[in-house]
């Protein structure tokens, strides 16, 4: 099997649990009618991580828990443990697809651990928070990827839609990757500590 | 799909399908897509056409694959650039020195051949990171410590061979000079080993280092005269217990009788743990608190002490010293660490306070006194790496906190070795301050300290950001080659750096006429006459290259 391959799997054996929050893009007509979110080749996801120290990495912990659609683990910053115990031996068996939304710090070193198996990061959406309610968000994906994450984005609440969001990621050998960014705001102000925040995929 | 410069399509293609007829079409990677995976993270190009890219990456498995693919590449002359993981991030990473390389990968070559508890070595292949490492000792509860870099991602043998350091005991932090006998594919694919390793059946192989005749290891780090595909390490034996104390010292002036004293107790191994030293005073951390400090801030400091540090010259003014005193807060902080058994580190540790105590006022302050062994977790209240474990904490600092408030996309390390001396710690920051100033490099935040990874010497290891802007970066390349000659000027010269800093640094080593260089070069058109292995890999470039590189 194509090790780039490997993690990629029918949508309709992997994403059940996340069928909640694919509703909700549904159900406010955010999805692509060209792309749907939930494609037939989506990624295996393995594991959420998300950064427990930033509002919106809490807030994206407490969405990814509720669409059960892998297992979860929460990070102070430091993923030795993660990495030693978990992650490794999971890619070194040939899978685990992770998404997440932590530091760029971290996010660089799952992204560094990750090559060693020839993962890459499929998605990235820097969320840069400012001063008031404006977010910048940078967002590095597939286009049909990025439609599905501005949707998602344009929400108040955005840090809850990601992980539904990332579920729908098709995985490293899809269509081009490109860069675009856009902006938006929150509902409930997140605090400049969570600047810089990333979301990801790694496939 | 990029092409090594002179090999038209047609030809990659052919050594394409020989390299996947070797290994498996699997393990040969010719996508950008995938071989986008061998960019440098930290490259000083970032953005620009210049970035060191490969053409390929092939990923051998075996010794036998390696021979395999050297011997294609050698009969095409396509230039290969061996990395074992990859890791060595602010000097070069996984990106070949010559654009247009095969990467050989050698991360699947990742078997621990044999860890030997009784007398503490180990042989392993060039994919075997720190972690791997430390799972097999700690699996097989083997009572020997590895030594490992911070973070300890990286290969043991790439570590060695592109000569790091790690935070243990004097003779395993060098972990070069720790390795014992190697197994390497010469450019023509014939295959050699070292030292005791050179008679077939060796039963010393791991156990004595030089053999008999020319002792060559040195040769093949840091250059490009053959692919290591084994290497024994020494491993030390697993200490009964640790202690870690510091030597608290008020006066500007107690720095040169502080490293004095410093290297006699280490020189005499009445010391053999990573010495630290700090100046709290000069708000400069120890090495083993950087991380908390980047994790939860610096200690707090009063007005009064950052207007007096601003206004210090090299450190120093008679009104910090006074300050200092006053306040309690040392000028120099040394932290002193000892392993072994808790009878013999107390008297080490007692020995160490009494050769000090002739400092007016010297204090000393036990930190730590741990009983080994202890497991990963608990290690997490320490520096991990000073107790063998390796870590990824050097990553959990923030986004962005107050005192970090512009993370950098990367850096290049600027790593000067110097005299271990304290006129040679003022001397080294009144020098590239200015410098510093000069060329605008964002090089000095405050005086500096030196580390002690090695003995007899000190190492600076100072970061240049890499940013955004090409315009920046290229000031900063530029500014950073100054650097290097200045720091020849005075005597000193880096350890290591990355490609695109290589033919200035060894530019420095120019005695008689860059004799070394010539040497390096008469080597190089003897042992790889086509300049197949990692052309240009610390300025040793192939005959057909050399007089456009020079």
């Amino acid at each position: 099997m194509n090790r780039r391959n490997f993690f990629l799997t029918t949508a309709a054996a992997t994403i059940s649990g996340a069928v909640a929050d694919l509703a909700w893009l549904a159900a406010t007509g955010q999805t692509d009618p060209v792309t749907p979110a939930a494609s037939t080749l989506s990624v295996r996801l393995y594991k959420f991580i998300y950064d427990r120290r930033y509002s919106a990495g809490r807030a994206f912990g407490v969405a990814a828990e509720r669409a059960r659609s892998a297992g979860i683990v929460a990070i102070g910053g430091d993923i030795t443990a993660l990495w030693a115990r978990d992650l490794r031996l999971q890619w070194s068996a040939g899978g685990g697809a992770i998404a997440g939304m932590t530091t760029t710090q971290t996010l660089f070193c799952l992204e560094q651990l990750a090559k060693d198996h020839w993962m890459r990061v499929v998605v990235r959406a820097e969320h840069a928070i400012s001063e008031g309610h404006e977010i910048a968000h940078r967002l590095t994906a597939s286009a049909p990827m990025i439609a599905r994450m501005t949707s998602a984005l344009e929400a108040g609440d955005w840090p809850t839609k990601m992980p539904a969001v990332l579920t729908t990621c098709q995985g490293a050998d899809g269509e081009p990757r490109m860069t675009r960014v856009i902006g938006s705001t929150c509902e409930k102000r997140l605090t400049m500590t969570d600047e810089k925040l990333v979301s990801f995929v790694i496939a | 799909m990029r092409l090594p410069v002179g090999v038209s399509s047609t030809d990659f293609a052919t050594v394409i399908a020989e390299f996947e007829q070797a290994i498996g079409r699997d393990w040969v990677f010719t996508s950008n897509e995938d071989v986008d995976l061998y960019r440098d993270a930290f490259s000083p190009f970032l953005h620009e056409p210049e970035e060191l890219v490969a053409s390929a990456a092939v990923a051998p498995a075996s010794t036998e694959e390696v021979q395999q693919i050297v011997r294609i590449a050698n009969r095409h002359k396509v230039p290969l650039y061996p990395i074992s993981t990859g890791k060595n991030l602010g000097y070069g990473g996984s990106a070949p020195t010559y654009s247009g390389s095969v990467v050989v990968d050698l991360k699947r070559m990742n078997r621990v051949i044999e860890v030997n508890e009784e007398n503490a070595f180990a042989l392993v292949e060039p994919g075997v990171s720190y972690f791997d490492l430390y799972r097999h000792i700690q699996e097989r509860k083997l009572k020997v410590w590895i030594d490992c870099p911070d973070p300890g991602w990286g290969s043991v043998i790439g570590n060695a061979m592109d000569r790091g350091g790690g935070y243990t005991a004097a003779n395993y932090r060098n972990h070069f000079d720790s390795h014992c006998g190697m197994e390497i594919v010469l450019p023509n694919g014939e295959l050699l080993r070292t030292g005791m390793g050179a008679i077939p059946n060796a039963k010393t192989w791991q156990q004595y280092k030089s053999g008999c005749g020319p002792w060559i290891d040195g040769m093949f780090s840091q250059s490009n005269f053959g692919i290591v595909t084994k290497m024994g390490f020494w491993l030390m034996p697993e200490p009964e217990a640790y202690l870690r104390g510091t030597v608290s010292l008020s006066r500007y002036s107690d720095l040169a009788p502080m490293v004095e004293t410093l290297n006699y107790l280490e020189n005499a191994r009445i010391t053999a743990g990573f010495p630290d030293i700090a100046s709290p005073l000069n708000g400069y951390p120890p090495i083993g608190q950087v991380q908390l400090w980047n994790e939860t801030g610096p200690p707090s400091m009063t007005d009064e002490h950052r207007k007096l540090l601003s206004s210090a010259k090299l450190g120093y003014s008679p009104e910090l010293e006074a300050y200092g005193m006053k306040s309690g807060i040392p000028y120099w902080e040394l932290w002193l660490s000892f392993h072994g058994p808790a009878e013999v580190i107390e008297a080490q540790w007692l020995a160490s306070q009494r050769h000090f105590a002739k400092f007016e006022g010297a204090k000393f302050r036990v930190v730590d006194r741990v009983k080994l062994p202890i497991d990963q977790a608990k290690a997490n209240a320490y520096h991990e790496p000073e107790l063998g474990v390796p870590s990824l904490r050097a990553f959990s600092i923030g986004a962005r906190t107050p005192w970090n408030p512009t993370p950098s996309k990367g850096h290049m390390w600027f790593s000067p070795i110097v005299p271990r001396t304290g006129e040679a710690i003022i001397e080294v920051n009144r020098v590239f301050s200015e410098a510093a100033r000069e060329l605008e490099m964002p090089l000095f935040r405050s005086f500096c300290m030196p580390a002690c990874f090695w003995e007899r010497s000190f190492i600076f290891i100072l970061a240049t950001p890499v940013t955004e802007d090409p315009a920046t970066n290229k000031r900063y390349r530029e500014g950073f080659k100054k650097l290097i000659a200045i720091g020849g000027q005075h005597g000193w010269g880096e350890y290591r750096t990355a490609p695109v800093f290589q033919k200035s640094v060894m530019d420095v080593y120019s005695f008689n006429d860059h004799a070394l260089q010539r040497f390096n070069e008469t080597l190089k058109d003897a042992i790889d006459p086509n300049g197949i292995m990692s052309p240009g890999r610390y300025a040793i470039w192939p005959k057909h290259l050399r007089e456009k590189r020079s």
